[in-house]
């Protein structure tokens, strides 16, 4: 017995010996947010209140909440980093900015990343936000354009221009053959940097494509843009259809296709008169900023960053829809003083960098066709359980219907038809940008963002060091909090 | 034992008539807190009766939207408008929502159009608004446009910034918003 006591008595003392420095530490911890914030703690419901955070000018809880959200290494971890980084870049961290942007693009990136936790999406009966999250075409394009200039500001230009081609590729990853390809900044800087490190002919190709893009995504150009893709779409079912009908052709069959012969003549004819009118706008189109923008005698590139970029929700029975849609920000333009003496005004700034127009244009992806099959699914699974228990109470002695009408009510149920709504809510809504050349020493930038009434309705002071290279980079983000 | 039944019956009908709706705000409220990452969002409906038919608005739905969430977890309220929130001289409607901050779509209102003949009516909105912690909002005015009593449909006009005048009768109806500061935000 009395040994019995004195092993109790070790026992709990070698525990108190662990338990105590932790104990210790956590009440000599002077901020007491950080266990609140713990990986431990932190849940991912919790990024919506670091994103509203972020939006009401709260960055410190915000910056803790991600931070803590990235430490638990879970599947969103990509999108975590992109959250972060675009927090970090707000507050002017670059070099944090681009860790985290860094960390984010080597997984939306990698094909075998998140490997495991991606293989329960695949069958029928599990959800969407279970895989790891790499993003949408879009978010992918904007994560290789920030990586892409960070490093730029960091002279690293051959990575910088790997990651703006990585960007202009992910943007060819879309349904929609017009809109692939069509951010025109992505070539611009490519454009730079094959200038900077003297490839005059790549800078020519890209610069060319730039063109095009800026034409392509051009507000004048969007509804003709759209109007003709849909027609492309009519005019590729309809060829599929000819060819269909004109493999088993017989002379009931004729008439049809000679009304589809018919109907194609008609699109071919409407898709080349929508090109037509978007070569006469673009004639219209003053690209004197883009020549501008890419002159490599210009040093100081200046981002301003404006509103909140698009919120992608779920909607329909199910949730297995998700839509975009987007908060307006009041600001039309912006002009900036350096020094007190130079100003220069928003329309030499490029811009139609429209975050929620490439979001929206992308086209459906693959997995919203698979969903829809999940919500046909469910809703089959649910509606057979209902007869069969119909059934079981009019006619089961055995109870046989009543156990089918559980089994399959229950694989109803553990059906997960629910679209993936996770995005990269800490986007900008647009992004301008302007090239310039800039004195070497220390400027101070005042940047105001007016509304269209010619108010002001944000503005910044910023004290930026301009060295002697080609490569300063200069962020502002204007969300709609006063700084 | 008919005493004890009584008892347990007024508890039970008492208990429902002073319940209070915490995501609103009510007339009453002497306090109002929103440390824990609580925010306030208000906005007035505007419905016009010039066409005979009279609505009666009883309730409005709000859905939260939050993509780190499953979509079977989001929260579904259904929030309470009583006679405190309704000014018959202007025909207007004081809503108010006090929820956790986050993001969240403004989806019906429900009531019923001349409640004589109790016909039930939703005006369907799909809205979006923000709650911001600690913070008080004002999102703008819901215009409706004439109500046709047949079909008892309407549907939503416009959204304008009337604040300068809703505020101060919010600050009326809610004496507990009298001191506090409200900003303007919008519904998207």
């Amino acid at each position: 017995m009395p040994f019995k006591i004195i092993k109790l008595t070790a026992i709990v003392f070698a525990i108190s010996l662990i338990t105590f420095p932790v104990f210790a530490a956590q009440s000599n911890n002077p901020n007491p947010e950080e266990p609140k914030y713990s990986p431990k703690n932190l849940q991912d419901k919790d990024a919506m209140q670091a994103e509203m955070d972020f939006y009401a000018g709260n960055d410190h809880e915000a910056e803790l909440i991600f931070t803590g959200l990235i430490a638990k290494k879970d599947h969103d971890i990509a999108l975590w980093n992109n959250q972060l980084g675009s927090l970090y870049l707000t507050q002017g961290k670059f070099k944090e900015a681009k860790d985290a942007f860094m960390e984010a693009y080597v997984l939306m990136n990698d094909i075998a990343a998140f490997k495991n936790l991606e293989l329960n999406s695949v069958g029928l009966i599990s959800s969407e936000m279970t895989k790891g999250y790499k993003g949408d075409p879009y978010e992918k394009v904007f994560n290789s354009f920030y990586v892409g200039i960070l490093l730029y500001a960091d002279n690293d230009l051959e990575n910088a221009l790997a990651a703006f081609k990585n960007g202009i590729l992910c943007d060819s990853d879309v349904t929609g053959k017009l809109y692939k390809s069509d951010v025109a900044l992505m070539y611009l800087m490519a454009t730079r940097l094959e200038l900077l490190q003297k490839n005059q002919s790549m800078a020519d190709d890209f610069f060319k494509q730039a063109t095009e893009a800026f034409y392509l995504s051009h507000p004048d150009n969007r509804l003709l843009v759209s109007q003709k893709q849909g027609l492309l779409d009519d005019l590729d079912k309809k060829q599929k259809e000819l060819l269909e009908k004109e493999t088993k052709a017989n002379i009931k069959l004729e008439q049809v296709i000679n009304t589809l012969k018919a109907e194609i003549g008609k699109l071919e004819a409407d898709i080349k008169l929508a090109g037509d009118k978007i070569e006469e706008n673009n004639r219209k189109i003053a690209i004197n900023n883009l020549k501008d923008f890419i002159n490599p005698d210009n040093n100081t590139l200046i981002c301003v960053e404006t509103g909140r970029g698009p919120l992608k929700y779920q909607i329909g029975t199910y949730g297995e829809k998700t839509i975009f849609t987007i908060k307006p920000y009041p600001a039309v333009g912006f002009s900036v003083t350096i020094d007190n003496f130079t100003q220069i005004k928003a329309e030499s700034f490029l811009k139609h960098n429209d975050v929620f127009y490439q979001a929206s244009t992308r086209g459906g992806r693959v997995m919203d066709s698979m969903l829809k099959g999940k919500a046909e699914f469910k809703q089959t699974t649910a509606d057979v359980s209902n007869v069969l228990s119909t059934m079981s109470q009019a006619y089961d002695p055995y109870g046989v219907f009543s156990l089918l009408s559980f089994a399959t009510g229950a694989v109803s149920n553990a059906t997960n038809p629910y679209a993936d709504a996770r995005h990269w809510s800490l986007l900008p809504a647009e992004l301008q940008i302007i090239s310039l050349r800039l004195a070497p020493g220390t400027h101070q930038l005042q940047i105001n963002a007016y509304d269209s009434t010619g108010k002001t309705i944000e503005s910044s002071k910023i004290n930026v060091q301009i060295t002697n290279n080609s490569n300063n980079v200069i962020f502002k983000r204007f969300r709609g909090v006063e700084s | 034992m008919k005493n004890l039944l009584f008892i347990i019956f007024l508890t039970f009908s008492l208990s429902g008539c002073v319940s209070v709706n915490p995501y609103v705000l009510t007339k009453g409220q002497t306090s109002l807190d929103l440390t824990n990452n609580r925010g306030v969002a208000l906005f007035t409906l505007k419905a016009d009766n010039s066409g005979g038919g009279r609505l009666f608005l009883s309730s409005f739905m709000a859905r939260e939207v939050n993509q780190y969430k499953l979509y079977n977890t989001l929260g579904v309220f259904s929030l309470p408008l009583g006679s405190e929130n309704y000014s018959a001289t202007d025909n207007l409607y004081f809503c108010s929502v006090v929820l956790s901050s986050g993001i969240y779509r403004l989806d019906s209102f429900n009531g019923m159009v001349n409640p004589f003949f109790a016909m039930p009516a939703a005006l369907k909105i799909g809205k979006i608004f923000d709650i911001y912690p600690n913070k008080i909002n004002y999102l703008g005015r819901l215009n409706f446009s004439n109500l046709d009593t047949k079909s008892v449909f309407t549907s939503l006009s416009k959204i304008e910034d009337t604040s300068e005048q809703d505020i101060l009768k919010f600050k009326e109806i809610f004496p507990i918003l009298k001191d506090r500061q409200i900003s303007k935000d919008s519904f998207y």
